[in-house]
């Protein structure tokens, strides 16, 4: 045997001879723990849709308050864009345990998955985040403005600052989202180059 | 529950208690080679317990169950890398830039005043979680073709990094091992 060898071998000797505590937990205490996380997750994931629900509640009690149609729809719209935004949130980001098929997959599948998973995410922005969120703006800055007819011009132009804002806010959003797409798209590429 | 679900959750609890029984020891060193904090990793053993329990109900048996728990293991466990880097951010280097050890280049026996162990996590510790999982694949004796199944290289991939590895640490070493130093290739058993 060679003296590298004999040092590859003392290496990995020293690496399985070292001291472990022992796996303690038996079936009973990984069940319950298992039952514990997801708990824990379901706890989580309903911290991040209470914000929406705030919204979506404030938006309810507007809309029965007003007798204005194009305001209520405003309102309708805007509920309905937020409830669609949380029901993607749940099904596409929502934070979830390791999938139970996570032992199919290899390192390097498992971790182009889960890359690929939040670059859809993030590059469909417009379509899951942002869009939805237009209809009922619109419709309520018209509402606004309308709603004001002897400021015709001082409301109209508060309202196309606000669009401005909101414009500008969502194309930042839109764009950040787009820059880290492009990151872990890179990731991929150089995953998938790594991998041959 | 019916019998048909009692007997699925039987083979899940026995395949468990056989993967625990075979593998604990090196489930325990691979969460190791991800967190060096030992509270937080006996979180992390854990974790890869519950992803494995729960797992293991769709284990079919299309690869062996020391790959799947490999597998399911540093699936969790990089997981868990990736949280912690959005906390706190760290920089991963690949084998081929790792730095070389100062103290060993001035001639002094490093790893004398080290604890061995200690040389080799900090080694780990630098690495990006694909070079992290040849490396432990490699420590813990596995062949290039059961690494090559677990990391989803392809095994000529593995061959080269495994080489880089040996190389990484034999300079991290020489001054340990004798006569170990700087010989390159050699009688690595590649199984």
């Amino acid at each position: 045997m060679s003296d590298e060898s004999t040092q590859d071998s003392r290496i990995r000797e020293l690496w399985q001879s070292q001291k472990t505590e022992g796996v303690r937990m038996s079936i009973e205490q990984v069940q319950a723990s298992a039952g514990k996380m997801q708990r824990k997750i379901e706890f989580r994931n309903a911290r991040e849709y209470a914000a929406a629900f705030l919204v979506v509640v404030f938006f309810g009690y507007e809309f029965t308050r007003t007798a204005d149609l194009l305001v209520r729809a405003g309102f309708a719209l805007t509920i309905a864009g937020m409830s669609y935004l949380v029901w993607q949130l749940r099904t596409r980001g929502s934070w979830r345990p390791l999938p139970r098929d996570a032992g199919l997959s290899s390192c390097i599948e498992f971790k182009r998955r889960e890359l690929q998973r939040q670059r859809d995410l993030l590059s469909s922005v417009w379509r899951w985040y942002l869009g939805p969120l237009i209809p009922g703006m619109a419709v309520l800055i018209v509402a606004f403005w309308r709603a004001n007819p002897g400021h015709l011009s001082h409301m109209g132009l508060i309202a196309a600052i606000y669009a401005a804002v909101v414009a500008g806010m969502f194309l930042g959003i839109a764009r950040l989202n787009k820059r880290v797409a492009r990151r872990l798209q890179q990731q991929i590429d150089k995953l998938e180059d790594g991998g041959r | 529950m019916p019998a048909a679900e009692r007997s699925i959750e039987t083979d899940q609890n026995s395949r468990f208690e056989e993967a625990v029984a075979a593998f604990g020891a090196p489930l325990e060193r691979l969460a190791r080679a991800y967190e060096a904090d030992a509270e937080t990793r006996r979180d992390l053993v854990q974790e890869i317990l519950i992803a494995l329990w729960r797992s293991l109900d769709g284990f079919d048996g299309r690869c062996s169950l020391r790959t799947w728990v490999y597998r399911v293991a540093h699936n969790t466990a990089a997981s868990h890398v990736a949280r912690q880097l959005r906390l706190k951010k760290r920089v991963f280097v690949a084998l081929e830039e790792v730095p070389e050890p100062p103290d060993i280049a001035e001639g002094e026996d490093a790893a004398g005043h080290r604890d061995e162990l200690a040389v080799l996590y900090d080694l780990i510790d630098r690495l990006k979680p694909l070079d992290r999982q040849v490396t432990v694949a490699y420590l813990e004796g596995m062949d290039a073709a059961s690494t090559a199944e677990i990391t989803g290289l392809s095994p000529r991939n593995v061959a080269v990094k495994i080489h880089r590895i040996k190389q990484v640490l034999a300079r991290r070493f020489q001054s340990r091992a004798a006569g170990a130093a700087g010989s390159g290739e050699g009688g690595w058993d590649e199984r």
